[in-house]
């Protein structure tokens, strides 16, 4: 009678598998080597029923019909040592996310990689993740990842590939590699950089040619002007004052995770009065680094060298002598630009020597980045705030243009391609199609077969995934870490160490080719050691040396003055998109559906300009409605070639400045065909970063963009309507400044509205009082919005995706949604940042309206939420006054190519399998109807509570329960546990004055309180123009006070920060 | 006093007593040949007209519904901040048709309002009706509505009980029992005229099917005394009803903390709104059904502009209550509350606050006219004006409240989708369709209540000198 | 004219309501107890495809719970033990025996013998284990006197009620730690006297929750 099982939640793969048949790759899966850590292949297949696996159709049991259909079950046939089926595994591993190495751990459920942690032993992570990081562990169980080797779009076998490279093997040994090019990305691996160093020496002739867009070529360049060969490494935890010339340092560039918390070491106020370091942001763009400034400029691209020439002459006033040849930087100027500021900047750093810090924005040229050198020297930074570490063993490389010309000349007739998109991302001056037309063997090794690259080449080799194969990374730091999988290869793939060796002539594993670089010096236990700690070699790097500005001022002298930017001389901004920076998450369902820091966008880029410029180019301020948001679409011409998108109004930006985001317009699959607009068609060799002379018109024609926020403000918009203008802002995001926090601790408070006293409309359902009671803060100042939670949320607690048409609707599913609001004039602003997630009201509004109590409370003061229990009524998101919950409108687990037969059967049975296994066995998969939101991670709170009791005295140790968002948390800003234990972490931070409560005049009562963000603005500029930072002091007490007069007598009157246990 | 028959009871004031209620010269035969002449004679082509269109609206409603139970409520235009659209906004405006019905039958009733008896029947039938298609809704609107059992308390494996803290459980029962109450109270009132009809059936069929609902009437002494006994005791019941009905459906939103829901005022304002939308939709259908059959003289003038008193009162009292809120918004001092009435006036939903007062404060003022409150044109255009500014009332409560609430970072725009706009519709299919059926089966006029009121039926009328 | 309706039909309006009332309250005692797992679920026993004896082994034999279940104390699943576990034994026991045929052959082909699960929980309802024995509830408890099942039948109906019985008041159903795996122990007189809050062994009381979380997430 039953077809199939008909319970609508699922816990695991295993649980809801079909016919527990999985397809033979999805069962091959074991870690090759390191037999220890790895399951068996057949027992891989074994496992997969302990949980109960197989829903076979079940009839003919006694009452039938009534009863459950079978469940098989299927045991190991030898269950490897230390396997406990239902247990996750954690793993150590190490790869450059983004460009940056480092350190991280993975949970294994049964075999297979869920999540990804930061690995607290590794100094480039510190336990903390990136969003990206957090993202990439989705890519493994992308249905569209290529699972065989293709030639000219027709399937191969990795047989035939293994003959084809072993052929070029050949012929190259024969003609000394003549004619043989290989493209490669980025890799600072020492078995990578080995293997091309075998390359080299074996094929003499074959060319080698790099091209990354995550590479830090500038910064190097230079250092080679210094005489130094090797990079800038930021101490941001010994400098007290940081001037960032365009970089996003805390926020998505270089080392992010550790400078974001260092940064926020800097900032961890405990008591009024502590000291905070200081930092000052000169941007054309609006980074979050820019947000967490306590100083912000707005200045075009093309005027930094123009600041860089009056920040030295304003340093040389304050006795910091800057060996440079200002005289050749002065003839840049900076557009109206507050020349004061400069002064009282360079005072501030001049005051603050060797614990003061310049940073430059990848995107400058090496002339600026060898002068910010000189500038910190003059500062005294060097060794103590930043310090040059020597690079070793980066092989020699072309460049692209290199490439592309020798392919033109047809001097190359096999080219590999060992990852990278070329064909994508190659600026707009370079045809690489064509060019690789002319070659009559190209091979492309990449994730997907649709690659713009692999779609033009001859041969395309599907790549293994970083969890399914062997390799080793030097963090920028020096530390090596080993890279090792979790799972065999599911597909027919092949990782890129192990096609350099095929190219050698040899078939060697990635697994062999890693321990023959190590066995001298790792082996057997220390070899395990390294695999377990997942750090190798400890950060060892040689200073680079010593700096030299002779060559710098050289290149000064031949510095050519820009024409300066105005409103005639639009200036095009390429920057790398912060979630798929050039393209290479263009695939990730998780990235292109995370709201961009700033902009909010999800699912596309746009032409990013402020209100200013937008209004001199007549582009209306507001979208239209029709349903959806849809945008003005604008023309953006540079040097004859010119792209159409929508255009996207985002404050703070400067002036005739337009900003366009890479990485979209791609089509290797289904999430990111349709994604937004490729520029790398406008950019150029010579203008890769930014371009003056745009020209920019509005043409016909409309665009939806889906933006998840479109409020700025934190309150009601006073232009909308006049009766809006006499409401203020509201106190959500309370902010002061350090001094005035000092003054009177109190202010935070005095920011809520007074409201007179609340009584419950129902009693108490539990004695808050007593036992572990669950509590969480997040500390505003530290908080950069960098979005790494709301990933880490995502993949903990399997929160679908639902495509951008749902977006735009506004029917995301995020649990944590990262509110941002900017305050003061549109075109000046300062931004914060509030991570909004279910607060866990002990009085909460949901409860008392849910029909069916499908959403109640436990003992422990957490907010549950019981999906089987929930019909859907919705009333629950209506009374939640932060409305956090969010509702499956659709089945979001079913996979979209599939239709249910029958709109009652669990539609996650449509999920195809290898998106199966990426779920959370510990958390529930939500059907269709039902709400959802935050649970403090529930099942690690369960977990930890019953390994309490089975352990001990049932009481859990404050630390021992780390929900998801708070693990990953670059900043540190999440802390959760026991508030009702004195000594927790979070009970202490909620003693502090600045801890408050959002709409705690309402009575909710919630969980999750906010530490005020604290401001530290230079006395100097603060007293010429106070209101150089946006909501502040002034503003709180005149709230305060607004409360007060709207309400009788203060004897009734409460403080929304009333704390209530 | 003249033998000639009133013709104008509306501008008709006798020396002695008060003008009759029913008019053209009507005797109790005329009477009932009158009412029963629409049961009895051939369906007219206006009727089989209107009642085609109600079914084509009755299959749109059906097909609809099945769609959502097939694809999920994301079919409706519904999002995050507003998580209850139009689904809930019909549900409420039907409930509130529903309220004329029990008023004329039981609250006049008991106030001895004789003229209530000439539109009693088809007003207790749209009240019927009409709480068909309310209770529709919120039995779709839920995400999973196999499992909207829940909602009901009964013994089960789980130990589970319904929470009876929730204000929709306690719709659950409030529309429930009206629904019943107000049937039972038509189909008593029914049962004699079941029963003439019965006895004047001409063919098997019809004495079998109308016997079987006239439960044996015979209209004996003993008959008539139980059924005036039933009859007082069900208007007894019905009357809180009246006004705990519409009170509950208000908490829905009144116990929420939503601004624009959290208020005090919300169940006497729903309960006045939803009397004065009711008696739009029955003036709307009276004109109708006294063209269409000919009843002129039996729903006569003076019931129209006894109705159109009573919505011009109720009109007023509604106005009142929008401008109470807005007076408490701002002298409430909360800046939440102040925002959210602020933003119904001027926010990007203004044009539907706009049309709501115009429907509803402005568009009944005319009735302080005589003119006005005895002209059929007005009174129908009128009506059907405040049918739709009181659905936009329950429009801008919902969406406008949901869409702009506490953190601007949630704020979003509702835009319904083709499937809102066509269960809005097939609804009015739905009512139509069982409306037309009632109309053409069953006496529209309660004839034996209006025997009572005719002249004749004074004992003394003899000596008064009629025939 | 003759009547239509004859005399009976005067008490059929009686009859319906009754009637209606009665079907009803049939409908509701249909799902409290037809619908239940009370009835559904307790009784069943499948076919396994070894006809492995738990009577056999772990009553005649006595064999412990934990030689074969050896997770039940660590982890959510008390995991059925590998093939490789009854190989260990029956290497050299009854070699010859069909049924041991099977288990042989699936161990040499590395093949999972397909055992048909008995206790099935609804999959968002998440069980533990070892904080149940670590609390001192008995195997027998839950899955009752295995000891003497030639084939595994399903004892306790496993419903959401029957969990909150002994989540609301668990004192009856604890043992001694040390007894946990005892199948007899109801039977034994130790069982009436014993008082777990005088346990001396106990370093806590036990509270299970009562509360939606503790199980679904």
């Amino acid at each position: 009678m039953i077809e199939k099982n008909k319970m609508t939640e699922w816990r695991s793969l295993e649980t809801r598998d079909p016919d527990a048949e999985l397809s033979a790759e999805l069962l091959n899966e074991f870690p090759e080597g390191a037999a220890e850590e790895s399951l068996t292949t057949t027992s891989r297949r074994e496992f997969m029923g302990v949980m109960g696996a197989g829903m076979a159709v079940g009839a003919g049991m006694m009452s039938g019909c009534v009863r459950k259909p079978v469940e098989h079950i299927y045991p190991y046939s030898n269950r490897p040592e230390h396997t406990i089926p239902g247990r996750p595994k954690y793993f150590a591993t190490s790869i450059p996310v983004g460009g940056v190495v480092s350190g991280f751990l993975i949970e294994s459920h049964d075999g297979r990689p869920t999540k990804l942690e930061g690995n607290p032993d590794h100094p480039t992570s510190l336990g903390a993740a990136s969003a990206q990081a957090q993202a990439s562990v989705l890519d493994l169980y992308d249905p569209e990842r290529a699972t065989t080797p293709s030639t000219s779009g027709v399937e191969s076998t990795l047989a035939d590939v293994d003959t084809l490279l072993a052929g070029i093997a050949a012929k190259a040994v024969g003609n000394k590699g003549e004619g043989l090019a290989l493209l490669v990305e980025s890799r600072p691996s020492p078995t990578y950089e080995r293997l091309l160093g075998v390359v080299k020496s074996t094929y003499p002739m074959a060319a080698i040619y790099r091209d990354d867009a995550t590479e830090r070529v500038n910064a190097r360049a230079g250092m080679a002007l210094m005489g130094l060969t090797g990079l800038p490494f930021l101490h941001v935890d010994q400098a007290t004052t940081i001037l960032a010339i365009d970089s996003d340092f805390i926020g998505y560039e270089g080392e992010a995770v550790v400078n974001a918390r260092h940064f926020a070491d800097g900032r961890r106020v405990v008591k009024p009065g502590d000291s905070m370091n200081r930092l000052y942001v000169i941007e054309p763009t609006f980074s979050i680094t820019g947000a967490m400034a306590d100083h912000r400029q707005r200045c075009a691209s093309s005027d930094v060298g123009g600041f860089v020439s009056s920040l030295v002459a304003a340093l040389a006033k304050h006795g910091v002598t800057v060996d440079l040849d200002v005289a050749a930087l002065a003839t840049q100027k900076v557009r109206d630009f507050d020349e004061k500021w400069i002064a009282d900047l360079a005072g501030d750093l001049a005051g603050a020597t060797g614990q003061s810090l310049v940073v430059i924005g990848e995107r400058h040229p090496a002339v600026l980045h060898a002068a910010v050198a000189v500038i910190n020297d003059a500062l005294g930074g060097t060794g103590k705030t930043v310090s040059y570490l020597a690079e070793s063993g980066v092989t020699e490389a072309g460049t692209l243009s290199d490439l592309v010309s020798g392919m033109n000349a047809s001097k190359v007739d096999t080219l590999v391609v060992l990852g990278g998109n070329p064909v994508y991302t190659a600026t707009g001056d370079l045809d690489v199609k064509t060019a690789m037309a002319k070659v009559a063997t190209t091979i492309v090794v990449s994730s997907y077969a649709k690659d713009e690259t692999a779609a033009v080449a001859t041969w395309h080799v599907a790549a293994s995934h970083y969890l399914e194969s062997w390799g080793d990374w030097t963090a920028s730091d020096g530390t090596v870490s080993v890279q090792q999988p979790l799972i065999a290869p599911i597909f027919k793939t092949r990782s890129e160490l192990e096609i350099l060796s095929a190219l050698l002539g040899k078939s060697a594993t990635s697994h062999e080719l890693v321990v023959e670089t190590w066995e001298d010096r790792l082996s057997g236990k220390t070899w395990r050691k390294a695999l377990h700690d997942g750090v190798a070699v400890a950060a060892k790097r040689a200073p680079a040396g010593t700096l030299a500005s002779a060559g710098l001022n050289k290149a000064l002298a031949g510095l050519k003055t820009p024409t300066a930017v105005s409103a005639t001389n639009l200036e095009v901004n390429f920057v790398l998109d912060t979630k798929l920076v050039d393209g290479r998450n263009a695939n990730n369902g998780w990235l292109q559906e995370l709201p961009d820091s700033m902009t909010k966008l999800t699912w596309d880029n746009a032409a990013l300009m402020n209100v200013k410029t937008a209004g001199r180019l007549g582009i209306n301020k507001t979208p239209k409605r029709s349903g959806v948001k849809t945008y003005d679409m604008v023309e953006v011409s540079v040097a004859g070639r010119s792209v159409k998108l929508a255009a996207f109004i985002s404050p703070g930006l400067a002036d005739d400045t337009i900003f366009l985001n890479l990485g979209y317009g791609r089509t290797n699959g289904d999430i990111a065909t349709g994604a937004g607009v490729a520029v790398n068609v406008l950019r150029t060799q010579a203008a890769s970063a930014f371009a003056g002379g745009a020209t920019v018109k509005t043409v016909s024609g409309r665009y939806p963009l889906a933006s998840t926020q479109d409020h700025w403000f934190m309150g009601p918009d006073p232009d909308e309507s006049p009766l809006f203008a006499e409401l203020g802002e509201r106190p959500l995001v309370r902010e002061i400044t350090q001094d005035d926090y000092e003054k009177h601790p109190d202010a935070i408070d005095h920011m809520g509205v007074h409201t007179p006293h609340q009584e419950n409309l129902w009693p108490d359902v539990q004695d808050y009082s007593k036992g572990q009671q669950w509590g969480m803060t997040i500390d505003l100042n530290s908080c950069t919005g960098c979005n790494a939670c709301a990933i880490a949320c995502q993949s903990e607690n399997n929160i679908s995706i639902v495509r951008k048409e749902r977006v735009l609707k506004g029917r995301e599913m995020h649990w944590i949604r990262m509110d941002r609001y900017y305050r003061g004039e549109p075109d000046n602003p300062t931004a914060v940042f509030q991570p909004m997630a279910c607060v866990h009201c002990e009085n909460a509004p949901c409860e008392a309206v849910c029909p069916v109590g499908a959403t109640a409370h436990s003992p422990d003061g957490m907010n549950d939420m019981v999906y089987n229990r929930c019909v859907g009524t919705r009333y629950c998101s209506n009374n939640c006054p932060y409305k956090v919950r969010r509702f499956n409108y659709f089945a979001y687990n079913r996979d979209e190519t599939v239709t249910s037969v029958n709109p009652f059967l669990a539609d996650d049975e449509k999920l195809s399998e290898i998106q199966k296994m990426q779920k959370n066995p510990d958390v529930t998969i939500r059907f269709r109807g039902v709400m959802e939101k935050c649970t403090y991670c529930v099942q690690r709170v369960n977990q930890a509570k019953i390994e309490a009791k089975v352990t001990g005295d049932g009481v859990v140790k404050d630390g021992d329960i780390v929900p998801a968002c708070q693990q990953t948390c670059p900043a540190g800003a999440i802390v959760f546990g026991d508030q009702n234990d004195p000594t927790s972490r979070v009970s202490i931070l909620k003693k502090q004055a600045r801890d408050y409560e959002v709409l705690g005049e309402l009575n909710n009562r919630a969980r999750t309180t906010y530490l005020a963000r604290l401001r530290n603005p230079n006395p100097a500029i603060e007293k010429r123009s106070p209101s150089s930072h946006g909501g502040d002091h002034g503003e709180a007490v005149a709230a305060a006070h607004v409360g007060d007069a709207g309400h009788g007598t203060h004897a009734v009157d409460q403080h929304t920060e009333e704390k209530h246990d | 006093m003249s033998d000639k028959p009133i013709t104008d009871n509306a501008n008709y004031d006798p020396l002695d007593g008060r003008a009759p209620l029913i008019i053209g010269g009507h005797d109790f035969h005329s009477l009932t040949e009158a009412t029963s002449k629409p049961l009895e004679s051939k369906a007219t082509t206006a009727w089989k007209i209107i009642f085609s269109i109600s079914l084509c609206g009755l299959a749109l409603y059906l097909g609809l519904i099945g769609w959502l139970v097939w694809k999920g409520t994301g079919v409706w235009g519904l999002n995050n901040p507003v998580a209850w659209g139009w689904a809930i906004i019909n549900f409420v405006f039907w409930v509130g048709i529903g309220h004329a019905g029990t008023l004329i039958s039981a609250v006049l009733y008991l106030f001895r309002q004789k003229w209530r008896t000439s539109i009693n029947r088809s007003a207790e039938a749209m009240t019927v009706f009409a709480v068909v298609c309310a209770l529709s809704f919120p039995g779709i609107h839920v995400g999973r509505l196999w499992n909207a059992y829940f909602l009901f308390p009964f013994p089960n494996q789980m130990d589970l009980w319904p929470n009876f803290r929730s204000p929709l459980l306690w719709d659950v029962f409030a529309v429930g029992i009206y629904g019943l109450t107000s049937l039972l109270f038509w189909y008593v009132g029914l049962i004699p005229d079941l029963a003439t009809i019965r006895d004047r059936a001409t063919t098997r069929g019809r004495q079998i099917a109308y016997g079987i609902f006239s439960l044996g009437w015979r209209g004996s002494f003993r008959h008539w005394w139980n059924y005036e006994k039933a009859y007082m005791c069900l208007a007894g019941l019905a009357t809180p009803l009246v006004l705990s009905v519409h009170s509950i459906v208000s908490f829905d939103f009144a116990v929420s903390n939503l601004p624009g829901w959290h208020t005090t005022i919300f169940p006497p304002y729903f309960v006045a709104g939803a009397v004065f939308s009711g008696f739009a939709m029955v003036i709307t259908l009276m004109v109708i059904v006294h063209k269409a059959f000919g009843m002129e003289n039996i729903i006569t003038m003076r019931h129209f502009e006894n109705m159109s008193k009573i919505i011009l009162l109720t009109g007023t009292i509604v106005g009142y209550a929008y401008g109470m809120e807005f007076f408490i918004a701002w002298y409430s001092g909360s800046e939440y509350e102040a925002f959210a009435f602020y933003n119904r006036a001027s926010g990007p939903y203004a044009w539907g606050y706009w049309i709501m007062i115009s429907c509803n404060v402005l568009s009944p003022q005319i009735f302080w006219f005589k003119k006005c409150r005895t002209n059929l044109v007005v009174l129908f255009i009128v009506s059907i004006f405040v049918n739709i500014g009181m659905w936009f009332e329950r429009f801008v409560i919902v969406i406008t409240s949901l869409h702009r609430d506490f953190l601007p970072s949630s704020w979003d725009y509702f835009s319904p989708t083709w499937v809102d706009i066509g269960m809005l519709i097939g609804s009015f299919g739905l009512f139509m369709t069982l409306f037309c059926l009632f109309c053409r089966y069953l006496p529209v006029v309660a004839t034996s209540e209006v025997k009572a009121v005719l002249p004749q039926a004074d004992p003394h009328y003899d000596e008064k000198g009629g025939h | 004219m003759a009547q239509i309706f004859p005399k009976w039909s005067n008490y059929t309006v009686l009859a319906i309501t009754v009637k209606l009332t009665g079907v009803l309250f049939s409908l509701i005692f249909i799902f409290s107890w037809w619908f239940s797992p009370k009835y559904t679920d307790v009784g069943f026993s499948p076919e396994q495809p070894v006809a492995f004896s738990h009577k056999l082994h772990a009553g005649e034999m006595g064999m412990d719970c934990r030689y074969c279940h050896n997770t039940v104390e660590q982890a959510a699943h008390a995991a059925i033990p590998p093939t490789a576990t009854c190989m260990n034994c029956h290497k050299v026991v009854k070699t010859e025996s069909p049924e041991i045929l099977k288990v042989r052959t699936a161990h040499e082909a590395g093949k999972p013998i397909e055992w048909v699960r008995v206790h099935i929980l609804p999959d968002y309802a998440f069980f533990d284990h070892s904080v149940h024995v670590a609390a001192g509830v008995g195997c027998a408890t839950c899955h009752g006197r295995v000891d003497q099942m030639k084939r595994v039948t399903q004892h306790a109906p496993l419903s959401m009620s029957w969990c909150l019985d002994c989540h609301r008041d668990p004192s009856p159903n604890l043992r001694p730690k040390t007894e946990v795996t005892n199948m007899g122990w109801g039977t034994e007189p130790a069982f009436a006297g014993y008082n777990p809050t005088a346990d001396p062994h106990r370093t806590r009381d036990v509270q299970p929750p009562k509360h939606c979380s503790g199980c679904h997430r």
